[in-house]
């Protein structure tokens, strides 16, 4: 592989908080100096982004990642250090940093040790990107098998000075599948003193070979918390002044990266100098602040389109982002279903820029339902308009398509309510033709009409009322008791039979007979022992279902349908072959 | 003034200038925006105030040897990445040699100015590996460097990437500042306009130069007529004339996404009116006559579900789908929608 050298050209007269110069390519020798003017008037590109001069340095400065940093120093401290590291993590959450500051632990003067000096001589080169024990690899542009197969005829060589040999792969999942292949053998017993780094962002694409050869650490992204605590530091060294809900901004805008969140205040520093206040951190980030979004919100539950639609076109003329509105928008309607469901709404919403009056009060207007709907439209708006070159369009339809929403209602209450309004139309048109005649007047119809029920019971036993209830509550005993009968329902007994044993073996089951048992209970108001069994009178002989025929037409069948045997004999007809059953 | 060149673009311009004044430059700038509004332009004019010999670093002169190198893409230390055009004509792929390439290049001093400038247009159409292979140097470029990254839409970047630059967000145009831009090109020589026509030109273009350029006045008005009449007459009775209608239109396939950008906008003032009956937000304020009952006749979730179509329609033309198929499916959907 390319080796990755410093060239460490003098800078003299230079102050500039260089911490870390690491040179991904060779060094131009000889060639390099070739500027056609003298060096004190070449444009001082002092400038270093807060990313790279506030790098840490140590472990102790390293922010977050405790579980990581714990185990490292245990192992250096017991002298347990494995021989490969894989440090995956998103952006900006310090896997670079943690190795670079890993390999000036093991390399400092002062033995392995959890806390290296920085003045020695190799801490001073590791950090400088200098030191030639410690290589630096970008793999995403050293990928190849050849480069690999550098990497390992060098690798036997001892250390010039150092007490370890370090390579530091970044971005390992880049290299090719035949490049992973032939570090395995390596990787797994590689020569004495040599200690593997990688870091990548995406863990997934690395083979489990290379795994199970390595400790594998996950890095979390940072919290909210941690990187306003390092804004906070970088701008008490930096002389800045910056108020609290702008470093929420900047942080929350970093979603979890301490890059991401450092390059903002970057840029929020080079548009305000060193004052800072929300306004120009709206501007900046593009963000329309949280009085829009509380007016939007506002304007939605009027749904006044007019002024929705004024409000996008001029968040859009005033150079915000409409992809950011929508995300805060979402994160909005977020607060206001915590709101409306918490009892402690404020503990949840963690946030200054909050205000839990103006939360409250507008989820006093709003139907849970339509916060449900509004953040199912925007979420899916969300991602729509990252990939549409016409964000501002597919917005505004979403803005309208959010003014149409209106409360769901419950099928479960819509269904009772259905069943009701049926039930009250049989009990009033089907009352005379009821049930037919039942054989030992035992039998209760199971369709809609409620039929006498047997000597003892109360007048009428409801036990389309109880079918209902069951339904309500699981919904696939619909099924099976429309095929069922109701042989006795009485006071403290409930004899169901069924047409096939399949049906049968399913209610037998304790839960669904719980089912039964509690719908009774809850519809009559007193324990019901059930009864099942198999029902073996022919289908003539039933009262039967309301789908059932009446007995006349079910004793001579009408000549439409086929019965089964004809069916068989058709296909056979037409198909061929045996009946085998 | 610095940047002076650029119009419009106050805020970028301003974040800009203060970071030239402080002294403050990162070393990785990402120009992101719509297209065509002048994010290129910007990136260019200040690779030439860092290395103007006359004026900079605070200012270019545009005459000085560095400034007419740099204009013609022959300085020593101005780089100039896009990608490269396939064999068919559409705009490839920045390829991994590309950025490897210049990372070669970058490690050395300047040769005659005083900052590299490395310009990579279109960082969006970095494939995988030269994004990936990009990401260090990206982080700790070599001394006195300046990358500055291009994009049309930022979402298309890696996260890597976006994370290791400085964002720089520009808007879409003023219609003042887009005419006079016309106004300079055809002053200049640069285009052969008619001056009356540019503010109409400007007014359409939202905001976007090549836009006001290149669209065809009559056209469009021609468009939108039949567009307004495809949405009136969508329904099942009619199937006959409206797929008449794809066959000749998805021969044109050029005009294709123009035309469905009106039908959207078109679309969309038809559901605006709808609720709000507000002429002050509607795109299309010439046809108002025409949009207004049809806006009655329709109900809100049809325009919405037509609008869904459409919007579909143009992402599916987009990854190269048969163009009379798509158009085909497009306008029974607005059948059934109506």
């Amino acid at each position: 592989m390319k080796i990755i050298q410093t060239h460490p050209r003098s800078r003299a007269g230079r102050a500039r908080p260089v911490r870390n110069q690491t040179r991904v390519f060779p060094p131009s020798r000889g060639q390099a100096v070739l500027a056609g003017e003298p060096r004190n008037q070449r444009f001082p590109v002092e400038f270093q982004v807060s990313a790279r001069k506030w790098r840490p340095q140590t472990f102790n400065e390293l922010v977050g990642q405790e579980h990581i940093v714990r185990t490292l120093k245990n192992a250096i401290e017991l002298g347990r250090v494995s021989h490969a590291y894989l440090f995956s993590g998103t952006r900006g959450v310090g896997k670079t940093t943690l190795a670079r500051i890993l390999a000036k632990a093991l390399n400092c003067q002062n033995g392995p040790t959890p806390e290296p000096c920085g003045t020695c001589p190799f801490c001073i080169e590791i950090r400088e990107g200098r030191c030639i024990d410690v290589q630096e690899i970008d793999g995403a542009s050293n990928n190849s098998v050849a480069e690999v197969r550098e990497l390992i005829d060098n690798i036997h060589y001892a250390t010039s000075a150092c007490r370890y040999k370090v390579y530091i792969i970044d971005e390992i999942h880049m290299l090719t599948r035949n490049a992973f292949n032939a570090l395995l053998k390596t990787l797994e017993e590689p020569p004495s003193r040599v200690v593997f780094i990688f870091a990548t962002t995406e863990l997934n694409k690395i083979p489990e070979t290379i795994l199970s050869r390595c400790q594998s650490f996950e890095f979390k992204p940072l919290n909210h918390r941690q990187i306003i605590r390092q804004l906070e530091e970088i701008c008490r060294h930096e002389k800045i002044q910056i108020d609290d809900v702008s470093l929420e901004e900047i942080a929350k805008n970093g979603a979890g990266s301490m890059r991401d969140a450092q390059s903002l205040m970057d840029q929020v520093i080079a548009y305000c100098g060193k004052t800072i206040n929300s306004g120009s951190v709206e501007a900046v980030l593009g963000i329309a602040g949280q009085k829009a979004l509380e007016n939007f919100v506002d304007h939605l539950i009027r749904k006044d389109v007019t002024a929705l639609v004024g409000q996008v076109q001029e968040i859009a003329v005033q150079g915000k982002d409409l992809h950011l509105f929508c995300r805060d928008l979402l994160e909005y309607i977020r607060h206001l279903t915590m709101v409306k469901v918490a009892k402690d709404p404020a503990r949840l919403l963690d946030s200054h820029a909050c205000n839990v009056e103006t939360l409250t009060r507008q989820a006093g207007a709003v139907h849970l339902d339509e916060l449900h709907q509004i953040f199912t439209v925007l979420s899916r708006t969300e991602n729509e308009m990252k990939r549409s070159p016409m964000a501002q369009m597919v917005f505004e339809m979403t803005v309208l398509r959010l003014t149409d929403v209106r409360p769901f209602q419950k099928i479960d209450d819509l269904l009772q309510e259905i069943g009701q309004q049926e039930a009250g139309e049989f009990r009033s048109a089907g009352s005379p033709p009821a049930p037919a005649p039942i054989p030992g007047g035992k039998s209760v119809s199971s369709s809609g009409s409620a039929a006498p029920a047997p000597a003892g019971a109360e007048e009428t036993l409801p036990w389309d009322r109880v079918r209902q209830e069951i339904i309500r509550k699981k919904s696939y005993f619909d099924h099976y008791l429309t095929t069922c009968r109701v042989i006795e329902f009485g006071p403290g007994n409930l004899h169901l039979a069924f047409s096939d044993d399949f049906t049968l073996g399913l209610v037998k089951e304790e839960k669904n007979l719980e089912t039964i048992r509690e719908a009774v209970k809850k519809i009559c108001g007193h324990n019901v022992e059930v009864q099942l069994s198999r029902d073996t009178a022919p289908p003539s002989a039933g009262a039967g279902a309301d789908e059932k025929k009446n007995p006349e037409t079910m004793n001579n069948p009408p000549p439409g349908p086929l019965n089964e045997t004809e069916v068989i004999q058709d296909a056979l007809d037409i198909f061929g072959g045996v009946v085998i059953r | 003034m610095p940047l002076s060149y650029i119009l419009g673009q106050e805020q970028p311009k301003h974040i800009l200038k203060k970071a030239l004044e402080f002294g403050s430059l990162p070393h990785a700038y990402l120009f992101y925006g719509p297209e065509s509004v002048g994010k290129k332009l910007t990136a260019i004019e200040l690779a030439k105030i860092l290395n103007c010999t006359e004026k900079g670093p605070l200012d270019r002169c545009n005459t000085c040897p560095s400034c007419r190198k740099i204009e013609a893409r022959t300085h020593p230390d101005f780089f100039l990445i896009e990608p490269e055009k396939t064999a068919s004509g559409r705009d490839g792929q920045i390829k991994i040699e590309q950025i490897r390439d210049l990372q070669k290049k970058l490690v050395y001093l300047p040769y005659e100015g005083r900052v590299k400038v490395a310009v990579v247009d279109s960082a969006e159409s970095l494939n995988l590996q030269a994004a990936n292979s990009f990401l260090k140097t990206l982080e700790e470029p070599p001394s006195d460097t300046l990358i500055i990254l291009v994009a049309n839409n930022l979402y298309q970047l890696l996260p890597t990437i976006i994370s290791r630059c400085q964002g720089i967000k520009f808007l879409s145009l003023r219609p003042e500042a887009v005419q006079k831009i016309l106004t300079r090109k055809v002053e200049s020589g640069d285009l052969a306009l008619p001056l009356e026509e540019l503010e109409l030109r400007a007014a359409r273009s939202r905001g976007r130069v090549h836009r006001a350029v290149e669209q065809d006045l009559e056209r469009v008005q021609e468009y939108r007529n039949e567009l307004l009449d495809l949405v009136e007459g969508s329904s099942f009775e009619n199937m006959g004339q409206l797929f008449e209608w794809t066959r000749n239109r998805a021969r044109q396939t050029e005009d294709l996404q123009d035309l469905l950008n009106e039908l959207l906008t078109l679309i969309r003032d038809l559901a605006v009116l709808k609720r709000s009956a507000h002429p002050q937000w509607i795109f299309n304020r010439d046809l108002l006559d025409r949009l207004t009952p049809l806006a009655e006749q329709k109900s809100l979730s049809a325009l919405l579900k037509m609008f869904d179509a459409a919007h579909r329609t143009k992402g599916a033309l987009n990854a190269n789908l048969n163009a009379q198929l798509t158009l085909d499916n497009m306008l029974i959907s607005f059948c059934e929608a109506a």
